[in-house]
C-alpha cells in the first residue's frame, strides 16, 4: 500500500508545507514526486524568528536526497510565505532546485499593468505608512507587525527570488492551463482560488484623509498636518472631525492584508480517492468567490486557512461544501492549523475553530511548544 | 438680519440637459449669526484640502451695509460651480434650507436638535476621492465626496454639487434627531425608514425650487406621474457610475414586499427595502397631485397645464406635512413600515378626521406593496379621551423627568409597558404646528410623550454569536395640550400582532446573518483593530449574560456604499 505524505513544518508564524505523493516516471515505474508550499515566517516578535529555516530547508533536501523538488508553490505575496527560501539561498547556502513553481497570478511582473484597479492596496499602503512616519505613536506591535508583512518592497525581492526558482513557473489562477505546468502523472490538481483579476477581492476601503504632507525635500521626513478650528467652529468637535477622518488608515491596512491573502493560491489535490486542500491564507470573500464558482467539495485534509483566523475559516454554510456532515464517505479527515499566537490580532480564533472545526474532522496545531522549531509534526498519511 | 445666498438647483447634469440655470438663490433668516465658512450657531462648513489635510479659508461674510439688513457670503464668480467659495456656499445653503423645510410651523413647528452632543453639523464638501457620501453622528458630519466619472476620466463629480445628495444626507442627519434610536435599530425596514426619509427629503427639495418645478412641468405637459427630474435621485451621480441604469435610484416604481412578486425586494437590505416606502408615498404624491389639477382646473380642462405648477407646490406642501409629522408619532424603538404607515395615519385623521382621500391613498399603496396584510393594519384610534390625562399637569409632565417616570410607571397599562419592566423616558416635547383645516388655519399644541424598554427573543444567527438578543421597543402618546385628548397611541411592541412580529424578527435574523457574515458584524473583542481601538468599518456586538446587543447598525448603511 502507498501513502501520501503531509509533512507541516513549525516556522513560527508562517507556513511551510511538504507534500509527497507516490506516482509514476515517465516509464512507469513508482517514484514518489514532491510538493513544496510557501515557506516563510513574518519579519518581527517571537512569530518571526529566522532560526527556523535551516532544520526545515535542510529536512526538505534530506528528503528530496539529491533530487530536485518537482513542485513548489508561493500562495500569495506576504512575507510569512515567502521569505524563507530566498533567506536559505542567502543566508545559509541552502538553495533547492526546482522544476516547476506556481506563483499566484498577480505575482507576475507585468500584472499591475494588466490590472491597474488592483494596484489600490501598493497605493494606499504608501500613505499609511508615511502617516506612521509622522505619527509613529500610532503604531501598536500588532501594527508593526501587519505593515512588515504586507511591505511591498520587502515582499518584492522575495518574490523576484521565487520568480526565478524553477525551470519553468506559471502564474495560476482558478480556470488557467495546468498543463505541462507539473509532472504528476497520477496525481490531479484543481485550482480553486484566486481569481485572474483580483481587484475583485479588494472589497470596501475607508476613505482616507490623513493630513500628512511633506517639505519641499523629497527627503525630508512626513510631518502632520494639524488644522485649527475657524472662528465660530465647536473646537472639540473639530478635532474629533479631523482625528476621525484619519482613523480609516486601520481598517484600510486590515483590507490590504486581507486582499493580499485572498491572493491566495487555493488548491485541492486528489489522490487515489484522497482529496486535500490547501488555501493558503484565503479569507472570507476568498471563499465565497470559491462557492460562486461551484469550486467546493468534500475534502478528506483541510489546511486550516490563515492560522486559523475567524476570517480565514469559511463560514459554517460554506464550512458543510468542504466538511460536510455526516461525512459523505467512511475516510479519516484532518486538518492541519500552523499559526502561533499574540503574533496577529485574535489569530488563532480557537472558539471558533473548537465550535466549527473541531466537531467535523480530527484537527492538529502546529504552534508554539507543540514541536521543536523547525522541527514538524509526525506526517499525515493518506493510504491508497 | 437675512443672507442670501446661491445653491445649486440639482446638479451640473440635469442643468445641462434640461437646458434651465443651475443656480438659484437662497434667503436665510433664523440664524444666530454668521462666520466665514460659511459658519453659524448650527452649521460649520470646513473645506480640507483631502491630500494635505489643511483647512481651507472659507468662504467670506459680507455684513449687510450700515442701514440694511440683507447680507452675503463673498463669491468671485457665481457661475463658477466648481470654485471653493461657490461649493462652500452652495452646500451651505442646500443643508439650511433643508432644515428649514423641516422647522416650518406646518411640519415640525419647532428648532431641530442633533443627535450627537454638540451645537453644529459639520459639512465637509470635499472628503476626499470616493463616489460616496455619507452623515456620520459620530464626527458631528456630512461627508461629501468627490471621484472621477470613470466613463469620461476628464469629468470630476462633486456629491456637494448634487442637491439632491445633500439634500439626502441633511435628511438623515435631522431624522437623526427626531428618532435617534433608529440608529440603533437591527429592523432592516427601520434603517430602510432611514434611507426612504431621506430620498423624501431630497424629493420635497427638489419640488421647491420653482425653476426646476417649472422646467419639469414644461417638459411633461404639468404631469408627474412618469419619470422626471424629481422622481430621480442623484442623476449626475447615477449616471456616472452606471450610465445605463441613469439616476442613483427612482421613486417611480412598482417594488413590493411580497415574496412572488415579480417586483419584490430582498428583505435583508435596507437600501433596496428603501424603495418599496418611498415608491408607495411618491405615488400618493402623485395622485395628491393630480387631484389637486382637478380640483384647480374648475372644469376647464384648458387648465390643467396652467394650474399644474400650483398644484404641485401645494401637493408638495402637503405631502410634507403628511410625511414629516408623523415622524413625530413614530413610536421608539425597532419600526417597522406599518409603524410609519399608522402614523401616517394618525397625525392625518386626528388633524383631518373627515378628510379621508390622502389616507385611502395611503392604505391603498402600503397593501398594494405589502408593507401590511390588509387594510385593517393600518387602523388607528385618535382624538380619545383616558382617565390618566384628564388631571396630569402637561407643563410638569414636559419638564420633570421624575414626573414623566412616575405617570409611565403609573400608566403601564396605557402605554403598554410590562409590569416589573425597566423603562426609559425619551426627553418630552412640547409642539405647536399650524394645521390648515377646511374652516381655515388652526394651531395645535401638543405634548409628545415617548417610553422605551427592551425586550429578548431569538438570535437565529449560528454558533458564533448568543442564542437570543436584546431589541427595543417603545410607545408614542400624543396628547391635545388643549383639550387633553390622546391624538395617538402608537406602540413597535407587536406582541399582540403575531404575524407582523414574526416577520420583523426574521428579517432581524436575515439581515444580522448577513452582517455577520460578510464581517461587517462582529462580536465583541473581534471588532477592536490592531490600534486596541473599534474599528469604523465593522458594526460591534456585544454578549453579556447569553443576551447579544448591537448599537450603530445605522453605520452599515454607508458601509455598504450609501448614498
Amino acid at each position: 500500500m502507498d501513502k501520501l505524505r503531509v509533512r507541516v513544518y513549525n516556522v513560527r508564524f508562517g507556513d511551510a508545507i511538504l507534500v509527497s505523493v507516490p506516482d509514476r516516471s515517465a516509464g512507469g515505474e513508482p517514484q514518489t514526486r514532491h510538493i513544496l508550499i510557501d515557506v516563510g515566517n513574518v519579519l518581527s516578535g517571537e512569530g518571526g524568528d529566522d532560526v527556523v529555516f535551516r532544520p526545515v530547508i535542510e529536512n526538505v533536501l534530506e528528503v528530496l536526497d539529491g533530487r530536485p523538488l518537482d513542485l513548489y508553490v508561493m500562495t500569495h505575496e506576504h512575507l510569512d510565505h515567502v521569505q524563507g527560501l530566498l533567506h536559505a539561498s542567502h543566508r545559509l547556502g541552502l538553495t533547492l532546485e526546482v522544476r516547476h513553481a506556481w506563483l499566484t497570478g498577480s505575482a507576475a511582473a507585468e500584472y499591475y499593468d494588466t490590472y491597474p484597479d488592483a494596484r489600490k492596496r501598493l497605493l494606499d499602503y504608501e500613505d499609511i505608512k508615511r502617516l506612521l512616519q509622522a505619527s509613529p505613536e500610532r503604531e501598536t506591535p500588532w501594527m508593526h507587525t501587519m505593515m512588515l508583512n504586507n511591505n511591498p518592497r520587502s515582499t518584492a525581492k522575495c518574490v523576484e527570488y521565487l520568480r526565478n526558482l524553477a525551470d519553468d513557473t506559471a502564474y495560476v489562477y482558478r480556470g488557467c492551463d495546468l498543463d505541462d505546468k507539473h509532472p504528476f502523472r497520477e496525481a490531479r490538481f484543481h485550482i480553486w482560488a484566486p481569481e485572474e483579476d483580483t481587484s475583485d477581492y479588494y472589497g470596501r476601503f475607508e476613505p482616507m484623509a490623513l493630513g500628512v504632507t511633506r517639505g519641499d525635500d523629497p527627503d525630508s521626513e512626513p510631518t502632520l498636518t494639524m488644522p485649527t478650528p475657524p472662528s465660530g467652529v465647536d473646537a472639540g468637535a473639530f478635532y474629533n472631525l479631523v482625528e476621525s477622518r484619519r482613523s480609516g488608515y486601520v481598517d484600510n491596512l486590515l483590507a490590504i492584508d486581507r486582499a493580499a491573502n485572498n491572493t491566495s493560491v487555493v488548491f485541492c489535490l486528489e489522490w487515489r480517492g484522497w482529496k486535500l486542500l490547501f488555501p493558503g491564507d484565503a479569507e472570507h470573500r476568498s471563499w465565497k468567490t470559491m462557492d460562486k464558482h461551484d469550486q467546493l467539495e468534500p475534502v478528506h485534509f483541510l489546511k486550516a486557512s490563515h492560522h486559523g483566523s475567524h476570517t480565514g475559516l469559511p463560514r459554517p454554510d460554506l464550512l458543510d461544501k468542504i466538511l460536510p456532515m455526516p461525512p459523505p464517505d467512511d475516510r479519516r479527515r484532518r486538518a492541519v492549523v500552523s499559526t502561533y499566537p499574540d503574533t496577529y490580532k485574535d489569530v488563532p480564533d480557537k472558539d471558533l475553530l473548537d465550535t466549527e472545526l473541531t466537531p467535523r474532522c480530527e484537527v492538529q496545531y502546529i504552534e508554539k511548544g507543540t514541536v521543536p522549531d523547525g522541527g514538524h509534526l509526525p506526517d499525515l498519511e493518506f493510504e491508497g | 438680519m437675512k443672507v442670501r445666498v446661491p445653491m445649486m438647483i440639482q446638479d451640473p447634469i440635469t442643468a445641462k440637459y434640461k437646458g434651465m440655470r443651475q443656480v438659484e438663490g437662497f434667503d436665510i433668516k433664523h440664524e444666530d449669526f454668521f462666520l466665514d465658512g460659511p459658519v453659524t450657531r448650527r452649521v460649520a462648513v470646513l473645506d480640507f484640502d483631502a491630500d494635505t489635510g489643511d483647512l481651507m479659508r472659507g468662504a467670506r461674510f459680507k455684513p449687510p451695509a450700515p442701514g440694511r439688513v440683507l447680507g452675503t457670503y463673498e463669491i468671485a464668480d457665481e457661475n463658477d460651480i466648481y470654485a471653493p467659495d461657490f461649493g462652500q456656499v452652495s452646500v451651505f445653503a442646500t443643508v439650511v434650507k433643508t432644515m428649514y423645510m423641516f422647522e416650518e410651523e406646518d411640519a415640525l413647528g419647532r428648532r431641530l436638535a442633533w443627535a450627537f452632543d454638540g451645537p453644529q453639523l459639520l459639512i465637509i464638501p470635499r472628503a476626499g476621492q470616493w463616489d460616496n457620501a455619507y452623515y456620520e453622528r459620530d464626527s458631528h458630519s456630512l461627508q461629501l465626496f468627490y471621484f472621477t466619472n470613470p466613463h469620461n476620466p476628464g469629468e470630476m463629480i462633486y456629491t456637494s454639487l448634487s442637491r439632491d445628495i445633500v439634500a439626502h444626507e441633511t435628511g438623515h442627519a435631522i431624522l437623526d434627531g427626531i428618532a435617534p434610536e433608529l440608529y440603533n435599530s437591527m429592523t432592516p425596514q427601520s434603517l430602510a425608514l432611514h434611507e426612504a426619509i431621506a430620498d423624501l427629503t431630497a424629493l420635497l427639495m427638489a419640488f421647491r425650487s420653482g425653476t426646476l418645478r417649472e422646467t419639469v412641468l414644461d417638459q411633461t405637459g404639468g404631469s408627474i406621474r412618469n419619470s422626471t427630474a424629481f422622481s430621480s435621485i442623484a442623476e449626475e451621480f447615477g449616471m456616472a457610475r452606471n450610465p445605463e441604469g441613469g439616476s442613483l435610484r427612482s421613486l417611480l416604481n412598482e417594488k413590493t414586499l411580497g415574496p412572488d412578486d415579480a417586483n419584490r425586494v430582498a428583505r435583508n437590505d435596507p437600501h433596496a427595502l428603501s424603495e418599496v416606502l418611498s415608491g408607495a408615498l411618491y405615488a400618493v404624491m402623485v395622485e395628491i397631485h393630480e387631484g389637486l389639477r382637478r380640483e384647480y382646473v374648475e372644469g376647464d380642462p384648458d387648465r390643467e397645464f396652467s394650474v399644474s405648477g400650483k398644484a404641485l407646490a401645494d401637493g408638495a406642501d402637503r405631502f410634507k406635512r403628511m410625511i414629516f409629522r408623523a415622524l413625530d408619532y413614530l413610536p421608539p424603538g425597532e419600526v417597522s413600515f406599518a409603524d410609519y404607515g399608522r402614523a401616517i395615519i394618525a397625525a392625518d385623521q386626528a388633524s383631518h378626521p373627515d378628510d379621508t382621500q390622502e389616507r385611502e391613498w395611503i392604505c391603498d399603496q402600503f397593501v398594494t406593496r405589502q408593507m401590511v396584510a390588509n387594510r385593517e393594519a393600518l387602523q388607528v384610534e385618535t382624538n380619545f379621551e383616558h382617565p390618566a390625562l384628564k388631571e396630569v399637569d402637561l407643563e410638569t409632565l414636559v419638564e420633570s423627568d421624575w414626573a414623566a417616570y412616575e405617570f409611565a410607571n403609573r400608566n403601564r397599562d396605557l402605554l403598554g409597558v410590562p409590569q416589573e419592566v425597566p423603562f426609559q423616558i425619551w426627553p418630552r416635547l412640547d409642539v405647536t404646528k399650524l394645521y390648515y383645516q377646511r374652516d381655515g388655519k388652526r394651531k395645535i399644541r401638543e405634548c409628545l410623550f415617548k417610553v422605551s424598554w427592551d425586550q429578548s427573543e431569538a438570535n437565529q444567527l449560528g454558533r458564533r454569536f448568543p442564542d437570543r438578543r436584546q431589541i427595543t421597543v417603545g410607545t408614542t402618546l400624543a396628547v391635545d395640550w388643549d383639550t387633553r385628548m390622546i391624538r395617538a397611541l402608537l406602540r413597535s411592541d407587536h406582541s399582540d400582532r403575531p404575524q407582523e412580529q414574526q416577520k420583523q424578527q426574521e428579517d432581524r435574523d436575515r439581515m444580522l446573518r448577513r452582517l455577520g457574515d460578510e464581517g461587517l458584524m462582529r462580536l465583541g473583542p473581534l471588532a477592536i483593530g490592531p490600534d486596541g481601538k473599534e474599528l469604523r468599518s465593522v458594526v460591534r456586538a456585544d454578549s453579556a449574560n447569553g443576551l447579544m446587543r448591537v448599537r450603530g447598525v445605522a453605520r452599515t448603511l454607508h458601509i455598504v456604499r450609501e448614498v
